[in-house]
């Protein structure tokens, strides 16, 4: 019985062993989110792990970080201020076979600096040589940096677009947003699409992902549809509005497009009308030829 | 009451530790703190106001000493990446069929936001990228596909900087992105030797 037990046990302890992911370069922490005073400095450490077979010589740098309109990261040398402020302790460090080794980057804030949040890339990355005729890969890790400097804060997204069809028949209602945060500091989004008739009064709601937090100055963008499913049996006018939750202080945004719908049976009955109606139109017209007034 | 005193201080030593250091949630009158941490934090909200946040967050990143290490903070803690190939080579290349070599980019990323996988740097010289989409024998054109659960794109691309391979809006284990490299000549195609080196570039999203 203790056998089976001490079995167990070791069983348990080596399957976490072998969960752990080999021959490759790992940094930790992959994200520092700090909040600083302007004239304050900071150090931060990240921690490299070489789990290669041989050494690897690495360059650290720090980058500009910008988000593309489906909340991406993406690093530029040169478009942040805030890349003067970071310095790696040393440009270059070498990393041992299996060896872990910190790198240092140094945070100093100048005075006079206005509050908000900046963001940068803390990049850790491999020193290629370049071989003739080939394609040479070489690997960048980058810890994500959000300074915030501290101050007075100002949230504040906006709707750059909220539009859909005007007229449909199907039962899925596609939609374009665009939302940009023009305050100084980035907000965290939930959303929802809700449908009203056209007095205003809601039928349903549907929650819409809008990915992770808008940067300042980012724009987001979304398309997806509004499935109706059986909700809306009637042709008529309706709303469609989305509405917006952002920041930390839950500001509220909403906008509304309208769109006429009708569904398959109405545009059938429709047109089924329009024929009868004009072929007695057509009837009419003949008969009054043949037979005059 | 001198017998009681011990059991006062007991029971009020008892209750000053127990239910506030394991709960989740404090409230008063006009007021919650939700997910409380040690040093504060968590959804405070009242009449007025509402905050949500970590404050105070101290110490972060690693303080170590001689028989200790302790990762503080609220941050994603890990990010990795293995490059199965340094380098490919394309071969002699032909108008009568399309070249091509593979390398493998696995990342894994404890980040709730997930990662992007994506182009950091280009340089060296090559023929002419691809501009319509995809590779076609017998025209001069030189790009990437890519393939795996978090790809980006599906058609053949020009290498360029910034462009994004992958994306994952959760964390990963070992995903997985193929990147197969293609080119192919025309008939009227310049005689050369090119050679490229590429930077991948993976971080976590914000």
């Amino acid at each position: 019985m203790f056998k089976k037990r001490y079995f167990f046990i070791l069983f348990i302890f080596s399957s976490f062993f072998l969960i752990q992911d080999a021959d490759a370069l790992v940094i930790s922490p992959a994200r520092f989110n700090v909040t600083i005073e302007p004239g304050a400095s900071q150090n931060l450490i990240i921690k490299i792990k070489n789990d290669e077979a041989q050494k690897v010589d690495l360059n650290l740098k720090v980058l500009g970080a910008k988000q593309d309109e489906y909340g991406r990261p993406l690093f530029f040398s040169g478009i942040e201020k805030a890349e003067e402020w970071v310095k790696p302790k040393t440009n270059k460090i070498t990393v041992g076979a299996s060896q872990e080794k910190n790198a240092e980057f140094l945070i100093e804030i100048p005075k006079q600096i206005i509050p908000g949040s900046h963001y940068l890339g803390l990049a850790v990355e491999q020193i290629q040589t370049e071989n003739s005729n080939q394609v040479g890969l070489s690997g960048r890790l980058v810890a994500l940096l959000t300074l915030r400097i501290t101050g007075n804060i100002t949230e504040d997204a906006n709707f750059v677009k909220w539009t859909g069809r005007n007229f449909t028949w199907n039962k899925e209602w596609p939609f374009v947003l665009e939302l940009k945060n023009q305050g100084n500091i980035e907000v965290a989004l939930t959303g929802e699409t809700a449908i009203k008739n056209w007095r205003g009064k809601e039928i349903f709601r549907q929650p819409v992902f809008l990915g992770n937090s808008l940067l300042a100055g980012a724009i987001r963008f979304n398309s997806g549809k509004v499935k109706i499913g059986d909700k809306i049996k009637w042709p008529g006018l309706y709303q469609t509005e989305m509405r917006i939750i952002y920041g930390q202080s839950e500001k509220r945004i909403s906008k509304v497009f309208y769109i006429w719908y009708f569904p398959k049976w109405s545009a059938a009955a429709f047109f089924v009308t329009m024929f009868i109606i004009l072929r007695r139109m057509i009837r009419e017209i003949r008969r009054k030829r043949k037979f005059g007034n | 009451m001198k017998v009681l005193k011990p059991i006062y201080f007991l029971l009020a030593l008892f209750l000053s530790f127990y239910p506030l250091c394991s709960r989740g949630e404090m409230s008063a009158g006009d007021y919650y703190i939700y997910a409380d941490s040690v040093n504060t934090g968590g959804v405070i909200s009242g009449g007025d106001y509402g905050v949500r946040g970590t404050f105070n967050e101290s110490p972060i990143g690693f303080t170590t000493s001689t028989s200790y290490e302790t990762r503080g903070g609220y941050q994603p803690m890990e990010l990795g990446m293995k490059v199965s190939a340094s380098s490919l080579s394309l071969g002699t290349l032909s108008a009568t069929a399309i070249k091509t070599a593979s390398a493998d980019a696995i990342v894994w990323s404890d980040a709730g936001t997930g990662y992007t996988l994506s182009i950091g740097g280009v340089s060296g010289t090559s023929i002419a990228n691809v501009s319509d989409g995809i590779i076609t024998i017998g025209s001069e054109e030189y790009g990437l596909s890519v393939s795996g659960v978090d790809r980006a794109f599906t058609n053949d691309r020009a290498i360029a900087e910034r462009l994004i391979l992958a994306s994952s809006s959760e964390p990963v284990t070992n995903s997985k992105t193929t990147l197969t490299f293609k080119a192919s000549i025309s008939d009227t195609s310049v005689g050369g030797s090119y050679s490229q080196a590429i930077v991948l570039t993976v971080s976590g999203n914000f």
